[in-house]
């Protein structure tokens, strides 16, 4: 490089210096233009750009992998649960009107799912023994796989009774572990997982 | 709210595909659970953050007690703050911002710059039993080199590399306008460079 004119320099520092979100296809346009024009004239700078993967995947070596959150997820609900009982008016001033409204929001969606749908909803449902397990309202969240809802019910031994409703909700029928039921609802893809009152 | 806050334009035209997979929605939904007080939402988020911020912590603290810590309490602020959230940046620059935050405090280095002297000491828990003795000094001597950038270099390189995150949101999770980040990058990156042709020699 003998033929350098002042701003070349800070060029190169410029284009060094973007060069890991221009790998990712996060600059704007100027920066993007500019990264481009530059490269093109400046070996130096390519050769930087090609060490960008190796970078990258030796980085990803220093990193050793996260333990499970489990242990973590424990530890906050022991948390929650001491901070609930050393304080009980700790709570947000609004909790006990957003509960309550949580409380009314889940018994207007269980009357406005059910009721509309129940013809559809208990169409052929008689005829199957309700016996064994326990049958639950479930709605998923938007935008989730048919992969992931797959998985989720799967992995808590669900299976969909009928629906979906007009509101997009499944009756699903569950073991009758009551334990499912939670699991099935701390799973990432469930909007909404209430247990349904066994038909008398 | 200073101009370099706002965040610039994301191309489109990705070389390499950001983000982590889950959209937006679904945290935000989450978020809205939250608020609502729903634990079961909570520890769902904690679930979704839990891998990308212990990554980012052990970057930045190289302690595990600590991070432990300071993702516990992050997550906690995410929990009884929720409101605060105002939507303008995404949920992910808003929950980095506090564990960045919360991460210098223990750190106590708000005035005087954290040196690690241990790091070279300290042996690293290792990915499995299988033979790692190649990985592990490999580990050791990135550590080393990581080791020796400042916490602010590592925070940048951390967030780009492992977060997938624009030097914008960089930016505003750490609290400085985007020139330094890129600054920091460029630095940090020269620093692992020379690492990197070390281990090709």
């Amino acid at each position: 490089m003998s033929t350098v004119i002042p701003m070349e320099h800070d060029e190169h520092v410029a284009t060094q210096a973007l060069l890991p979100w221009y790998t990712r296809g996060q600059l704007d346009d100027a920066e993007m233009r500019q990264v481009q024009a530059h490269l093109e004239h400046c070996p130096a700078c390519q050769a930087e750009l090609a060490a960008e993967r190796p970078l990258r995947t030796l980085l990803d070596l220093a990193t050793p992998p996260a333990g499970s959150a489990e242990a973590g997820i424990a530890r906050m609900r022991r948390r929650l649960s001491a901070e609930a009982k050393a304080q009980p008016r700790r709570a947000a001033p609004w909790m006990p009107w957003a509960l309550g409204l949580q409380g009314a929001t889940i018994a207007a969606l269980l009357g406005v799912l059910l009721v509309p749908a129940a013809p559809a909803l208990y169409h052929g449902l008689s005829a199957e023994p309700a016996a064994a397990g326990i049958e639950a309202l479930v709605m998923f969240k938007p935008g989730s796989s048919e992969a992931e809802v797959r998985a989720a019910l799967l992995a808590h031994g669900a299976s969909i009774s009928s629906g979906p409703t007009e509101s997009g909700a499944y009756r699903l029928h569950l073991t009758a572990d009551p334990a499912a039921l939670a699991a099935l609802r701390a799973e990432n893809v469930v909007a909404l997982a209430e247990p349904l009152e066994p038909r008398k | 709210m200073p101009g370099w806050l706002r965040f610039r334009k994301t191309a489109d035209t990705a070389p390499e595909k950001a983000g982590h997979g889950l959209p937006e929605a679904v945290e935000l939904a989450l978020l809205d659970g939250i608020r609502r007080g729903r634990r079961a939402d909570f520890e769902s988020l904690y679930r979704l953050y839990h891998p990308r911020l212990t990554r980012f912590l052990v970057h930045l603290l190289r302690e595990a007690e600590l991070v432990e810590e300071v993702l516990d309490d992050t997550l906690m602020v995410v929990w009884q703050r929720a409101s605060a959230f105002d939507g303008r940046s995404k949920l992910s620059t808003w929950i980095f911002g506090i564990a960045y935050r919360k991460a210098m405090k223990a750190l106590g280095r708000f005035d005087a710059p954290q040196v690690d002297d241990e790091a070279e000491q300290r042996a690293d828990p290792g990915p499995g039993p299988e033979q790692q003795l190649g990985l592990a000094q490999l580990r050791e001597r990135l550590q080393q080199a990581l080791g020796e950038l400042s916490v602010d270099h590592r925070a940048v390189v951390e967030l780009c590399y492992f977060q997938d995150m624009s030097h914008g949101e960089i930016a505003a999770i750490v609290g400085c306008p985007p020139e330094t980040v890129k600054t920091r990058m460029f630095y940090a990156r020269r620093r692992l460079r020379g690492l990197l042709a070390d281990l090709e020699n």
